[in-house]
C-alpha cells in the first residue's frame, strides 16, 4: 500500500520546482492536437518531442511526456466524434455513438461527455495506480498466453453485439477482419497471403486499414450532404452543450466505473491496452443495457463507456512501465526511451529505491487530468467548429490528412495504398449493410488471439487439461460466458415476469 | 410475388459481396494450408474459413431472394467512384510528382467534384492547405518526404 513518507517527499519534489508544471500545459495541448489529427497520435507526438526532454531534469521530462500522452489519449475522441475517424485503435468504440450524436447536432454534448469520461477514467486509473502499483505489477506477471487469449476472445465477442439487423452480416464482417489480420508472417513463422511481397511480411498495417474502413468510407457517404450536421441551427459550437455533456457523464456512474476498471485492468497487460479496453467496455455496457437497440444510434452511455476505458488504461500501462520496466504500447515505449536517456531503468528496483519519484509521477499525472479538464474544454470549443465547414472542403481535407497520416505511420506507400483499398471495400460493405466496425475488431484482435492461442498450444503440448492449471484464465473464460449469457437470462427473466398480455404482444412482434 | 425491378437489377450486386468475401477467404485458407498443413498454422484459419463459408452461403441465398429493408440505401455511385479514382491517382502519383503537387492537384480536383466551381476559392483553399500539411509533415517526420517545390530550410 502507500508509503506515506515517500508520498510526502513526492509532494515536496513537485512543489519545490516550477519546471514540472511549466511543461504540462504545452504538453497537453500538443497531445490534444496530435490526437485530434487523423493519422497522427500521442506516440508520434512523444517521439517527435522526445529530443526536447534531453535538456530537462528527469521529473519534468517525464511530466512533459505523460502530459502529451494524457492529451493525446483524449484528443483521439475529437475526430472520432466529429468525423467518424478513430485516429487510434483506442477510439474505435467512441465512433459507434459519438458520431451519430454529432450527425444529430449533439456534437458539443458528445465531446463534453467524452472529455468528462476521459478525465474520470484517467483520474481513477492513477488513483488505483497510486494505491496498488506493486500488486498490479505482481498480477501482470501471473498472466500467460492463455489468459491473453481469453481477453482477446472476449473482445472478439463484440462482433456479436455490433450487428445491426443481420447477425450473419456482422459475423462475416468480423471473420473477414480476422482473416485480413492474419495476412503476413504468423507467430510460428509461416507466410500466409503475402503474394510473395516483402511489404506484407508484417501484415496489413492496422491503423491505415482502420482509417480506410471507418473514415474514408464514411467520407464517401458524406459526399451526398452539404454539411456534417444538416440543421444549420445546430452547427454553432455550443459552450453550454459542452458543459452539459461534462455534467451528464456523471449521470451514468455505473458505466463510468465499469469502463474505468476495465481500462485499468486491461491497460496493465502489455500489448493489449486501450485498443481492447474501449471495445470490451462498450460491449459490456451494451450487453447490460435494458435498451441495447439504442446503442450505435447516438447513445451517450456508449461514448462514456469507451472513453472512460481508453483513458483509464493509461494508468494501467504506466503501472507495468514503472513497476516492471515493460512498455505496454508505443507511447510507454517512447517513455522508456526517455527513462534510458536519463539513465533510469524502470522495474521493481526502481520502485523500491525511488518510490518518491514514482509517486511524484503519479501525482503529477493526477494533476494533469484536472488541467486537461480546463484546457480540453476550451480546445473542444474550437474543435466543435469543424462541423461548420462545408462538406466540399471537409471531405478532401480529411482524406488528405488521413492519407498523409497513413504515410507517416508506415513510412512507405503501403500505408496510403492500404487506406484507399480499405476505403473502397468499406464503402461497398456499408452500402450492403455490413458493419465495418466488426471488420476492424476482427482485424485488431484476431491476430492477437491467434498468436496467444498458438503459444498456449505450444506451452501445453496440445493438452486441453492445461486450462485446469490456469485459474485466472478459467475465471476470465467463466466471466466471458456469464457476460454472453446475461442478456439471454435477463430477457427470459423479464418475459417470465411480464404480464401475459405483454408476453403475447412481444411474441407477436417477434414473429412479425 | 415478383420482386421490384430495382431489386431484380441489383440482385447480382448484392450477391457479389458475400461471394467475393468467400473467394478471398478460400484463397487465403488455401495459401495458408500450402505454407504449412499443421494444427499450429491452421488453428484459427480453418475455423474462420469454415464459419465464413457457411455465413457466405446463407447471405448469398438471402441476397438472391430479395433485398433486406434495413440495407436499402440508394446512393449515386458515380461521384464515389470518381473520388475513389482521384484518391487512387494521388497514391499512384504522389511519389512521382511529389507530395506537394499531388496533394494540391487532388484537393482542387476533389473540391471541384464536390461542387465548388469558383477558381479563386478552389486555389485559395487548396494552396494554403497543401503548404501547411506538407511542411507540417516534413517538420514532424524523421524520414524524407518526396516533394517538387516545398522543402523546409
Amino acid at each position: 500500500m502507500i508509503d506515506f513518507a515517500a508520498l510526502a517527499q513526492a509532494c515536496s519534489l513537485l512543489l519545490s520546482d516550477w519546471w514540472p508544471w511549466i511543461v504540462v500545459p504545452p504538453g497537453l495541448l500538443i497531445g490534444l492536437v496530435f490526437g485530434a489529427i487523423p493519422g497522427l497520435s500521442a506516440p508520434i507526438a512523444m517521439a517527435v518531442f522526445l529530443p526536447l526532454t534531453m535538456g530537462m531534469e528527469f521529473l519534468p521530462a517525464i511530466m512533459f511526456l505523460t502530459s502529451v500522452f494524457t492529451g493525446g489519449g483524449f484528443g483521439g475522441a475529437v475526430p472520432a466524434v466529429l468525423m467518424n475517424v478513430p485516429g487510434t485503435s483506442a477510439a474505435v468504440a467512441t465512433t459507434f455513438d459519438g458520431y451519430p450524436m454529432a450527425r444529430q447536432g449533439h456534437h458539443s454534448r458528445a465531446l463534453g461527455l467524452a472529455l468528462a469520461a476521459s478525465c474520470f477514467g484517467a483520474a481513477l486509473g492513477y488513483v488505483l495506480l497510486l494505491l496498488l502499483v506493486d500488486p498490479i505489477a505482481e498480477a501482470v506477471l501471473l498472466l500467460g498466453p492463455l489468459e491473453m487469449f481469453a481477453i482477446a476472445a472476449w473482445g472478439l465477442t463484440l462482433i456479436a453485439v455490433l450487428n445491426e439487423g443481420s447477425f450473419a452480416k456482422g459475423l462475416l464482417a468480423g471473420i473477414l477482419g480476422v482473416v485480413i489480420g492474419m495476412i503476413g508472417m504468423s507467430a510460428r513463422g509461416d507466410m500466409r497471403g503475402t503474394l510473395g511481397m516483402l511489404a506484407l511480411i508484417d501484415g496489413i498495417p492496422r491503423i491505415p486499414a482502420l482509417i480506410g474502413f471507418f473514415a474514408a468510407s464514411e467520407m464517401f457517404r458524406l459526399m451526398r450532404n452539404d454539411f456534417l450536421v444538416a440543421d444549420a441551427a445546430h452547427r454553432r459550437p455550443q459552450f453550454g452543450a459542452i458543459l452539459r455533456g461534462l455534467r451528464e457523464a456523471f449521470a451514468y456512474p455505473g458505466t463510468l466505473l465499469r469502463g474505468s476498471l476495465i481500462g485499468v485492468g486491461i491497460g496493465a497487460i502489455p500489448g493489449v491496452g486501450a485498443a481492447v479496453a474501449n471495445l470490451l467496455s462498450y460491449a459490456e455496457t451494451k450487453r447490460r443495457a435494458p435498451d441495447p437497440a439504442r446503442y450505435g444510434r447516438g447513445e451517450p452511455r456508449g461514448v462514456v463507456a469507451s472513453e472512460s476505458a481508453n483513458s483509464s488504461s493509461e494508468g494501467g500501462s504506466m503501472a507495468t512501465l514503472l513497476a516492471l520496466g515493460i512498455p505496454g504500447g508505443s507511447a510507454t515505449a517512447v517513455m522508456l526511451g526517455a527513462f534510458a536517456m536519463h539513465n533510469v531503468t524502470g522495474g521493481p528496483r526502481f520502485i523500491t529505491e525511488n518510490k518518491d519519484i514514482v509517486y511524484a509521477i503519479i501525482l503529477g499525472n493526477l494533476a494533469q487530468v484536472v488541467l486537461l479538464l480546463g484546457i480540453g474544454t476550451v480546445f473542444l470549443f474550437g474543435a466543435a467548429a469543424l462541423v461548420r465547414i462545408p462538406v466540399r472542403f471537409l471531405v478532401p481535407s480529411v482524406l488528405v490528412l488521413a492519407l498523409l497520416g497513413c504515410y507517416s505511420i508506415t513510412g512507405t506507400m503501403v500505408g496510403p495504398i492500404t487506406m484507399v483499398a480499405c476505403a473502397g471495400l468499406g464503402y461497398w460493405m456499408r452500402q450492403n449493410g455490413y458493419p465495418v466496425a466488426a471488420v476492424v475488431i476482427g482485424l485488431l484482435l484476431g491476430p492477437a488471439a491467434e498468436a496467444e492461442l498458438l503459444r498456449s498450444i505450444q506451452l501445453s503440448g496440445g493438452d486441453p487439461a492445461f486450462i485446469l492449471t490456469r485459474p485466472i484464465a478459467m475465471v476470465i473464460l467463466l466471466l466471458l460466458a456469464a457476460s454472453l449469457l446475461y442478456p439471454l437470462l435477463r430477457r427470459r427473466g423479464s418475459r417470465a415476469g411480464a404480464p401475459p398480455a405483454a408476453r403475447r404482444d412481444e411474441a407477436r412482434s417477434e414473429s412479425a | 410475388m415478383t420482386p421490384p425491378a430495382a431489386a431484380q437489377r441489383s440482385r447480382p450486386g448484392r450477391v457479389a459481396l458475400p461471394l467475393a468475401i468467400a473467394a478471398f477467404v478460400a484463397w487465403f485458407a488455401a495459401d495458408a494450408a500450402r505454407a504449412s498443413f499443421t494444427l499450429e498454422n491452421l488453428v484459427m484459419v480453418a475455423p474462420a474459413a469454415a464459419i465464413a463459408f457457411v455465413t457466405c452461403a446463407i447471405l448469398a441465398v438471402q441476397a438472391w431472394r430479395g433485398p433486406e429493408p434495413d440495407t436499402a440505401e440508394p446512393a449515386p455511385l458515380g461521384p464515389v467512384l470518381a473520388m475513389l479514382a482521384l484518391l487512387a491517382g494521388l497514391v499512384l502519383l504522389m511519389e512521382e510528382v511529389g507530395f506537394d503537387v499531388g496533394v494540391l492537384l487532388f484537393l482542387i480536383a476533389a473540391t471541384w467534384l464536390l461542387g465548388e466551381r469558383r477558381p479563386l476559392v478552389l486555389v485559395g483553399y487548396a494552396l494554403p492547405f497543401t503548404v501547411l500539411a506538407v511542411l507540417g509533415l516534413q517538420a514532424i517526420l524523421p524520414f524524407p518526404l518526396e516533394t517538387l517545390v516545398l522543402r523546409l530550410p
